[in-house]
């Protein structure tokens, strides 16, 4: 018996090390954004706050109103986004992994040219404002970068793993391939397929640059657009303090609400996770074949 | 029918062509909104101070409205580069403004001053300096914006507590005799260093050299482009045929890269200077702060020194003004040395009204001053815009000498994140005050208004490329980020002293690599540049 | 049987087709059509005269690259720091630690690892380099500190380039790792376990089974990330190179690539120069991604891409 336990006993020693290597910064980021500006000006970054303070935050949350909404935009898009490029990508992801398909190389390197190439931040802001009218609208959040070369590569690979066999069998049954693809091949690859939601969650919520390229109306901003709208507030208020020789400009929070701002910005998809984690234990996998 | 079609569309084009051609002058009966883009920043209450001020100009410039809105300035690049119609733009020092003109984003304004604004064209001739520096061959690219800077002087700032270490007479006397800084006067200041040493009393938090180094070491110079890009080109402002060279590698940049190995060496330079903020930096505990810029709030007659107090009215430290106005010149134009502006876009879809109200602005009227102050403060408490709206964004003080002081509502010299409106919240003041307007805030000295007027285009020693500007950016940006890389790379190892003795060798690498990176055809450009301007005047 | 073979070609293939046309329709919108723009990197594009008025100017904007005094040393760190996060962060330390998460068998102490492992994924780079002073800060930096208690001189860390390269790359893996390996970690999910119980019954140790049917499962999803991040090999992002090492000056030797190399000195959206970089990097990228599937199809055909 103990021959068996001691390894067990040695990896999880091992990933306790590893997790608090992973945390512990997090952990400073957090104690740095309940200290105060001034503190941090004269004693530099320390880990235990010498005056605990709220100010960071209390900026943050100064205009609720507006905050809400932005969570509310992010949230709305961080969903309803990955959600559609999961259909966008998966079902052309699907067909490249069908040997059957005469034209996959054709379309795979179709896909992989969007990887490698693009026409740049001008075009691209041409077309979607002046040809296509998506600026300052719900659907620019909705709409950008749905097809995704990576994505599509990944669900690829990961439907290729699935068993052939499982897939001949509903074939015979005269199945179509849309009903392959929904019954079969998605339930079957719920890792990847949680793993890009989550991806597409997390990138949605770190989103800012549509807003800041095509949003000019206040109630489509996204949360991290808002949030750096805070910051370069803060920067703003110290310029102009600066400027006509006041003191007290560097006591604004600027330091430590870009602390404050990591925090508040993780900690929700860090709560998230657990959520998605349900997909990720063993033993999902095996099964159909056994039928 | 095809050759039928055909011509209808020349002719339809032709008209078309000939329409768009003429220039409808704007007698003001067309209803018209002004897209203004005020900055980077959003300003709390800005719907309902725009509201009132809409109101308000209606009265002094028919059909007209504004609508503000503010973009970050690769926001702002790209809307440019789709074409949307903006009319009036902020533009400064967050932009890169020299390139945006090269890039043709702004109108040149000439004729339309000359059609529809009087008073700015009273203010260009009165503020020319302020003006030059938006000019580029004869053209004007947008209207300079007041900022509480009245000239570029050095000065060497000190502590007051620490004021008897320093030998004040002998420096002062040894920078008003020369007007270029002398190995001298770090021999001066590093005694100063020394004997706060001694008297165990020296720390050096938040001290950097930084602003030392270009405020200080570069005296007696004048620079031709702006310091923070290129390769700090500069000439000898009292020199009769200046050659235009790199302030790098000057004799007086080499001294003093001498002087910082030596202080960083014996710890006077913080050893984690290069990682450090500037911003920590403040005159009242830091061992020596420099800067190049007076601000008109605490001018005064003496050109030896100024004071700064605190609340209780002490001296909490000491600047000394090391230029006096022998020594003082007034030079090249550095383009968006300034700092703020407005402009027009090209892509404004009312240039003339947004003329039209531009030169309202800086009409200098009672009412139009009013509005002014609307934009640059808010509302006053007593005002009748705060009883309609429901809040107001300052006070107004009267002081005994006549001044105005404002007071923001609920101030406090601290603003914290629960303060809605510590005195800059509610502050577009650089986005538009013209220099004709007071500034209500400390009341514009009289002073100021006539250096700027009066002393600096008359009295001032005119160098011999007075308002000179190659504007490099237009044909050479590329050799110029190349030099701007290689003293980006360099220049802070030599000027924050962190090579130790090892400080010649890098100047030796860093000589090399200017070279490499075609500093000297730069050079015999620009001084080329220098000799046809010369010639022509 | 036969009734499947009669379905003519074009209608087999349809739904294939029918399948993939929303994405097909969706790049040729927004990834194809802006690609016409990508022209302005030959030209001195000025915003004023558009992208078809501007002047052509031929291979100038890549001249600023090549030409340059340094453009050797940036390459070489573009290359190299990209490589080790390949290969040391995305595919060794990530399958490490994948393989050691699928050996977990407790669900809860599942859950609280791959959290962990994922928090420093989300922390900004800026909080990064500020926590990293604290380590580091020549003065009172921990490492320092920890250095003359046991009476070594404290290290300039912020300028000493020499250190660099593995404090980067240190700080990738830490930030990324955690994350890469979840998607090894699913590869390892699809595995059968039939095969582990054949494996007890041959009398397999853990080390040859994890060699022999953990590692082998990992392969597809380790070629499909070399190709994927080959492609993008010539671009890296700013922030680990210039928020990290403080901006120190100092530094710039080891931590200096294309994309700070631009951004230190064309201080301006010079789109021309952009578009110009973007495109090399393009080119270079499509040579390796087609090298390197050409030869993971020698080794390994049905990993391949194409």
């Amino acid at each position: 018996m103990k021959k068996i336990k001691f390894p067990r006993v040695m990896l999880h020693t091992v990933f306790i090390i590893l997790c608090v290597i992973f945390i512990i910064p997090m952990f400073i980021a957090v104690m740095i954004s309940f200290s105060t500006e001034s503190d941090i000006i004269t004693y530099g970054y320390s880990i235990i706050p010498r005056n605990f303070s709220l100010e960071a935050y209390k900026i943050i949350i100064q205009d609720s109103a507006s905050l809400l909404k932005a969570y509310g935009i992010t949230i709305l898009s961080a969903t309803v986004s990955p959600f559609l490029s999961l259909i966008f990508n998966g079902t052309i992801a699907y067909s490249i992994s069908r040997p059957e398909f005469k034209a996959r190389k054709i379309v795979t390197i179709y896909i992989l040219i969007t990887m490698l190439f693009g026409g740049g931040l001008i075009p691209s802001y041409i077309l979607n404002t002046q040809v296509y009218g998506l600026g300052n609208t719900i659907w620019v959040h909705l709409i950008l970068g749905l097809v995704s070369g990576s994505n599509i590569i990944l669900f690829r690979v990961s439907f290729s793993q699935i068993p052939k066999s499982l897939i001949e069998s509903a074939d015979i049954d005269g199945a179509n391939q849309a009903q392959i693809l929904l019954h079969i091949i998605i339930p079957m690859s719920k890792p990847i397929v949680s793993m890009i939601f989550f991806t597409g969650f997390i990138g949605g919520w770190n989103s800012y640059a549509t807003s800041m390229y095509y949003i000019s109306d206040k109630n489509l901003y996204q949360l991290q657009y808002y949030l750096k709208n805070v910051i370069s507030n803060s920067e703003f208020i110290r310029q102009s303090f600066a400027e006509f020789g006041l003191k007290g400009g560097e006591d604004i929070p600027f330091q430590t609400l870009k602390f404050a701002i990591c925090v508040a910005s993780s900690l929700p998809i860090l709560m998230m996770f657990p959520y998605i984690q349900k997909f990720f234990s063993k033993g999902i996998a095996a099964g159909s074949l056994k039928e | 029918m095809k050759k039928v079609i055909c011509i209808l569309i020349c002719i339809l084009f032709t008209v078309g062509i000939f329409s768009g051609c003429e220039k409808k002058k704007d007698d003001g009966s067309a209803q018209v909104t002004l897209r203004w883009m005020t900055g980077w920043a959003e300003q709390k209450d800005r719907e309902i101070v725009q509201e009132y001020f809409n109101e308000k100009l209606a009265k002094l410039l028919p059909n007209t409205k504004v609508e503000m809105f503010h973009l970050d300035d690769a926001a702002f690049a790209l809307k440019m580069a789709a074409k949307e119609k903006i009319d009036i733009t902020w533009t400064g020092y967050s932009h890169d403004f020299p390139t945006e003109i090269s890039n043709g984003y702004f109108l040149e304004l000439n004729d339309l001053i000359d059609e529809y604004a009087p008073a700015v064209k009273e203010e260009w001739e009165s503020y020319s300096d302020a003006y030059a520096s938006a000019t580029v061959d004869g053209n004007l690219y947008a209207l300079p914006i007041q900022q509480p800077i009245v000239h570029q002087t050095s000065f060497f700032q000190i502590p007051a507590k620490y004021n008897e270490y320093l030998d004040s007479d002998a420096l002062l006397a040894e920078c008003h005799n020369n007007y270029k800084t002398t190995e001298k006067v770090w021999q001066i200041i590093d005694e100063y260093f020394h004997n706060l040493i001694n008297a165990g009393i020296f720390d050096n938090t938040g001290f950097y050299t930084s602003k030392i180094f270009s405020s200080i070491a570069t005296r007696g110079y004048d620079f031709v482009e702006s310091s923070e890009s290129g390769g700090w080109l500069c000439y000898d402002a009292h020199a009769e045929n200046p050659e235009i060279v790199s302030f790098c590698t000057t004799e007086e940049a080499k001294t003093f890269y001498k002087y910082a190995a030596k202080w960083y060496k014996e710890g006077i330079i913080p050893l984690d200077i290069l990682t450090g903020s500037e911003t920590t930096a403040s005159g009242a505990s830091t061992v020596a702060i420099s800067s190049k810029s007076e601000s008109w709030y605490n001018v005064d007659e003496e050109r030896g020194v100024r004071y700064e107090y605190d609340e209780n009215g002490e001296i909490k430290s000491y600047i000394y003004l090391l230029d006096d106005y022998d020594n003082l010149f007034t030079g090249s134009t550095i383009i968006g040395s300034m700092r703020t502006y407005n402009a027009i876009p090209f892509t404004a879809e009312n240039p003339e009204r947004a003329m039209m109200f531009l030169n309202l602005l800086r009409s200098n009227t009672e009412e139009s001053n009013e509005l002014v102050n609307i934009l640059c403060y808010g509302f006053e408490e007593s005002s009748d815009a705060a009883q309609k709206y429901g809040t107001y964004h300052y006070t107004l003080e009267e002081k005994e000498d006549g001044d105005h002081v404002a007071h923001g509502k609920g101030y406090v010299i601290q603003p914290d994140a629960s303060s809605d409106y510590g005195m800059p919240h509610w502050k577009l003041t650089n986005a538009f005050l013209p220099y004709r307007t007071p500034n209500i805030l400390d009341g514009q000295k009289e002073w100021a208004k006539d250096y700027l007027t009066n002393v600096v285009p008359n009295e001032l020693y005119k160098t011999k490329l007075y308002h000179f500007t190659p504007n490099l950016a237009e044909d050479y940006s590329f050799e110029l980020a190349q030099l701007s890389q290689v003293t980006g790379e360099y220049l802070e190892l030599l000027y924050d002293g962190a090579m130790g003795d090892k400080w010649e060798d890098t100047y030796a690498e860093f000589e090399g690599k200017l070279k490499a990176a075609g500093i000297e055809n730069i050079l015999t450009v620009v001084n080329e540049k220098a000799q046809e301007y010369m010639k022509e005047n | 049987m036969s009734s499947l073979k009669k379905k003519s070609g074009f209608l087999r293939q349809l739904p294939y087709w029918l399948l993939a046309l929303p994405a097909i329709i969706y790049l040729l919108m927004f990834n194809y059509a802006p690609m016409f723009g990508a022209i302005i990197a030959f030209k001195d594009y000025k915003v004023r005269d558009g992208i078809f008025g501007s002047e052509w100017v031929g291979l100038r904007n890549f001249k600023y690259f090549f030409s340059s005094v340094d453009a050797p040393r940036i390459l070489r760190n573009t290359v190299l720091y990209n490589l080790a996060f390949i290969f040391i962060t995305k595919i060794l330390v990530a399958a490490i630690f994948a393989l050691m998460m699928y050996e977990i068998n407790s669900k809860l102490a599942a859950k609280v690892y791959q959290t962990s492992m994922l928090i420093p994924h989300f922390m900004s780079y800026v909080v990064i380099s500020a926590v990293l002073m604290i380590f580091l800060n020549p003065t009172s930096g921990m490492f320092n500190v920890i250095r003359q208690q046991f009476g070594l001189e404290g290290i300039m860390w912020y300028s000493e380039p020499k250190y660099w390269p593995f404090i980067i790359v240190f700080v990738n893996t830490w930030k990324d790792a955690g994350f890469a390996s979840l998607y090894l970690y699913s590869s390892l999910l699809a595995i059968d376990s039939s095969l582990f119980e054949a494996a007890d019954l041959d009398g397999a140790g853990k080390l040859r089974k994890i060699w022999h049917i953990s590692v082998p499962a990992l392969i597809p999803m380790i070629c499909i990330i070399i190709i994927n991040s080959l492609g993008s090999i010539m671009s890296s992002g700013i922030d680990l190179f210039l928020t990290v090492p403080l901006e120190s000056t100092a530094l710039i030797p080891t931590t200096d690539v294309i994309a700070t190399y631009t951004y230190r000195g064309l201080k301006s959206s010079n789109y021309s120069y952009t578009s110009a970089v973007g495109l090399f990097q393009g080119v270079v990228g499509l040579i390796l991604v087609l090298t390197s599937n050409g030869i993971i199809r020698k080794v390994n055909p049905e990993n391949a891409m194409f």
